[in-house]
């Protein structure tokens, strides 16, 4: 009998052999994480890393202009360079772990610059007290929501220069120069070492670049249903008042159009759209595609964008987002359940399906 | 054949009080408190005192223990200390039979603390540690022995060895059993998500991506668990069947993070050796204090009256743990979908259920539908759990119904969208939509009320 049994496990050793030595066994089945972590590093953060800094360059460019000058002409050109600023940064911020994750006291590269809305009240103690304190922990004193306040809070250009003294013109400078230096030191860390570290950890445990991509992703578009358009509009349980500012860029009034790039930007992200416009595979779409329960998932997902876009296009023409908030106009409603419709989408069947956790905390404290 | 049920409890009851070699037990003791002492201690590193009991706004409770109540930070810190302090104590032998009773009770008092933390390992370690409590482990290489002076003893009934046996065997078969159904063996469902996930894995990663691997892992896993033990109880198949066992938790511990789980039953099997075997290994390490006489005295024979009550209490712990697992059939619709009868039923790593719980409150006085912020309640960790399981949610919705009645809502309606994906399945809506749950628990519909299933 011990023979026999001897016998099995010896058969069984040589199956497993086999199979590992086997170069004809077909590993069809694989789908190639490298490559996907490869596209999404070449083809969508680095690139988008490169452009906002150099749009980042240029905005600076401006603002040294206009702490110079304090002109007008200055003003109008910071306003205008700030909108390309803002779209790119778009682009990158889901992007929000390795470089741009946090580390020590410095908090994400979303939390650093990107918080929301803008503290204006302490933004305006800062600029009277003349105490710059660019470390501390309110946040949204800076960062893009900040540098928009402080452009855009009274629309007439001329207006607004009379707010403009040195000091107001230091702090946006200061808070513009840390801007740009945040974004350089992320770029120069991906291109340096973290993109070759990024491609290769091919695990899907929590610390893998591919869970870590996947709740960048999960996370911003949470921000953006949740924080940009539902909290505003008074829908959570937190802020149940109409209230516009709560917009990410409400003193810009361009809360809308770029609530609907955030929204494109992550569709693209999804389906492998790169900044050049091109399609470029091995996509979240085509992971999910890679096996029979993913592909019908990653349809639906794709359907359901192709909603959202439409319930964009029926808001009424006419009117800023900020207008519609405070209107209460139910086309938003419509836009927020189709835009909700993903979440389950993402959170839980996508986790389920691709066998990635969900890791982060909803309330990072935005 | 005619059976004599009398004379099969005799039998049975004889078998039972059978002398038999002290050194399983003994080795059992010392591998199961260190491993509780250095799970424990595994658990204040990770900073889990402070996340699973100082932190959470609120608690799941277990039927029947909503009383109890999670301590200070230093009080819980306290705890884990006693348990670690125990569980050494236990080891040795010293002061045993308290220590594994402080061991069982402070153990059993953090788990029972929140719902949410529910593990199959976990529930099997204080069911153990309660066993050991009337285990004569402390009899023979024991502080109590070498300090204590208490009377030392190199023979054991067998009962204190096949109490283990048992319990560990049914939580190997039940497993085995429980993954005998379509989505497991036909589907190789869940093994054919987590597989390729893990294709990082250096060579194991190759494997997994075989389109004929998570079948052969399914079937492999039923057959292991549902068998194993049977070959763990034929001595020739033994040191086999040991390996395998080794190499199968080893690869779960790779493939999944459950913890201390795989260790925890590759040191829980070695109850199944011998007694030459294991007196073979105190020998080799302890060769001056370890000698092969069979000492007993007269603490182990019992009285007739004794061996009745013992036996009494052994069929009514087993007969419980064998029927207690298939309480799910007294429940109407899926298991793996309502979870109810799941827990306690050694279901181990059975499905991949994920979900998505939004909740919103509606009121009188403000009429608008705002979505709730579950993490003003939860914790990442407890919302993940509530998100896939009616019981735990049936809980949050009483939470969130008490909570805004004492914000100045009298009457909230609190409705959901509470969407759960199983095995891969698009997802499914637990509840309707409009169903206003807090009516729901008031009127005690909430389970019927539930859609039926995910397939």
């Amino acid at each position: 009998m011990l023979t026999k049994i001897k016998l099995v496990f010896l058969g069984l050793i040589i199956m497993v052999s086999s199979c590992k030595m086997d170069e004809e066994t077909p590993i069809d089945d694989k789908f190639d994480r490298e490559a996907f972590l490869t596209n999404y590093a070449d083809n969508f953060i680095i690139p988008g890393l490169i452009n906002l800094l150099e749009v980042s360059d240029n905005f600076m460019v401006t603002a040294q202009q206009f702490k110079d000058s304090g002109a007008a002409s200055d003003l109008e050109n910071m306003r205008s360079s700030w909108i390309p600023l803002y779209s790119s940064w778009l682009k990158v911020v889901s992007f929000n772990f390795g470089p741009a994750g946090a580390e020590g006291l410095r908090r994400t590269m979303f939390e650093e610059q990107g918080g929301f809305p803008a503290m204006t009240e302490l933004i305006e103690e800062k600029i009277g007290s003349g105490d710059f304190e660019l470390d501390d922990s309110f946040r949204s004193t800076r960062g893009l929501c900040a540098i928009q306040y402080i452009l855009f809070k009274e629309p007439d250009v001329n207006t607004a220069l009379l707010d403009f003294d040195q000091s107001r013109l230091d702090y946006l400078y200061a808070i513009c120069e840390s801007f740009d230096l945040f974004i350089k030191t992320v770029n120069d860390s991906w291109q340096d070492s973290f993109r070759t570290e990024f491609i290769s950890n091919l695990n899907t445990n929590v610390t893998s670049s591919t869970t870590r991509m996947y709740n960048g992703f999960l996370m911003d578009y949470f921000r953006l249903t949740e924080k940009k358009i539902a909290t505003p509009m008074g829908l959570v349980s937190k802020q149940t008042e109409v209230d516009a500012s709560y917009t990410d860029v409400f003193h810009s009034n361009l809360s809308g159009p770029f609530a609907q790039e955030h929204f494109t930007n992550l569709k693209d992200l999804f389906l492998g759209v790169s900044l050049s416009g091109d399609t470029l595979a091995p996509s979240w779409k085509d992971y999910l595609s890679f096996s029979s329960e993913g592909l019908l998932l990653a349809e639906t997902i794709e359907n359901q964008f192709s909603t959202i876009d439409s319930a964009f296009s029926f808001l009424p023409a006419g009117n800023s987002m900020e207008e519609l908030i405070m209107q209460e106009d139910p086309s938003l409603n419509v836009l927020l359940d189709e835009m909700r419709a993903l979440n389950h989408l993402f959170e839980s069947e996508m986790s389920s399906v691709l066998g990635l956790a969900v890791t982060f905390d909803i309330d990072d404290g935005d | 054949m005619e059976i004599d049920p009398k004379s099969t409890v005799l039998s049975f009851q004889k078998n039972l009080f059978e002398t038999v070699s002290i050194y399983p037990l003994i080795s059992f003791r010392f591998l199961w408190g260190f491993l509780i002492a250095f799970g424990t201690y595994r658990f204040i590193v990770n900073g889990w005192v402070d996340s699973h009991y100082i932190e959470p706004v609120v608690h799941f409770t277990y039927p029947g223990f909503a009383w109890l109540k999670p301590m200070s930070a230093q009080l819980m810190y306290l705890v884990h200390y006693l348990i670690i302090l125990f569980a050494i104590s236990f080891a040795l032998g010293l002061f045993y039979r308290f220590s594994a009773f402080c061991t069982f009770v402070l153990f059993s008092y953090t788990e029972l603390i929140d719902l949410t933390y529910y593990l199959n390992h976990y529930y099997f370690i204080s069911l153990v540690s309660l066993i050991m409590v009337f285990l004569p482990a402390n009899k023979y290489l024991s502080l109590d022995v070498y300090w204590r002076k208490i009377k030392s003893v190199q023979q054991v009934p067998f009962y204190s060895i096949f109490i283990l046996r048992f319990i560990i065997a049914l939580v190997y078969i039940y497993a085995g059993i429980a993954k005998i159904n379509v989505d497991w063996l036909l589907h190789a469902m869940p093994l054919k998500l987590w597989l390729p996930a893990k294709d990082g894995i250096p060579f194991l990663g190759t494997i997994f991506q075989l389109k004929w691997t998570p079948l052969l892992f399914s079937w492999f896993g039923m057959l292991f668990d549902t068998f194993i033990v049977f070959f763990l109880l034929v001595r020739t198949y033994r040191p086999y069947a040991f390996f395998v066992l080794i190499v199968f938790h080893l690869l779960t511990a790779v493939l999944f993070q459950i913890g201390m789980f795989p260790f925890v039953m590759i040191a829980s099997v070695l109850i199944f050796f011998s007694g030459d075997e294991h007196y073979r290994f105190w020998r080799k390490l302890f060769p001056s204090y370890v000698s092969d006489n069979k000492k007993v005295d007269d603490s182990i024979y019992f009285s007739s009256l004794r061996k009745k009550i013992i036996t009494a209490a052994l069929s009514v712990f087993i007969v419980f743990q064998l029927l207690f697992p298939w309480r799910y059939l007294l429940y109407k619709g899926d298991l793996l979908w309502n979870e109810r009868g799941y827990r306690y039923s050694w279901r181990v790593m059975l499905m991949e259920k994920s979900g998505s719980a939004v909740f919103y409150l509606q009121t009188e006085e403000n009429g608008k539908k705002l979505k709730i912020d579950n993490s003003d309640f939860l914790n990442a960790h407890q919302e993940k759990q509530m998100s896939t399981q009616p019981d735990l949610i049936y809980q949050y919705v009483a939470i969130l119904s008490e909570y805004y009645k004492t914000q100045g809502y009298p009457s909230p309606i609190i409705t959901s969208e509470i969407y759960i994906t199983l095995n891969g399945r698009p997802s499914k809506l637990l509840f309707d939509k409009d169903i206003v749950l807090n009516e729901l628990i008031e009127y005690d519909n909430f389970h019927s009320s539930m859609n039926i299933s995910p397939r």
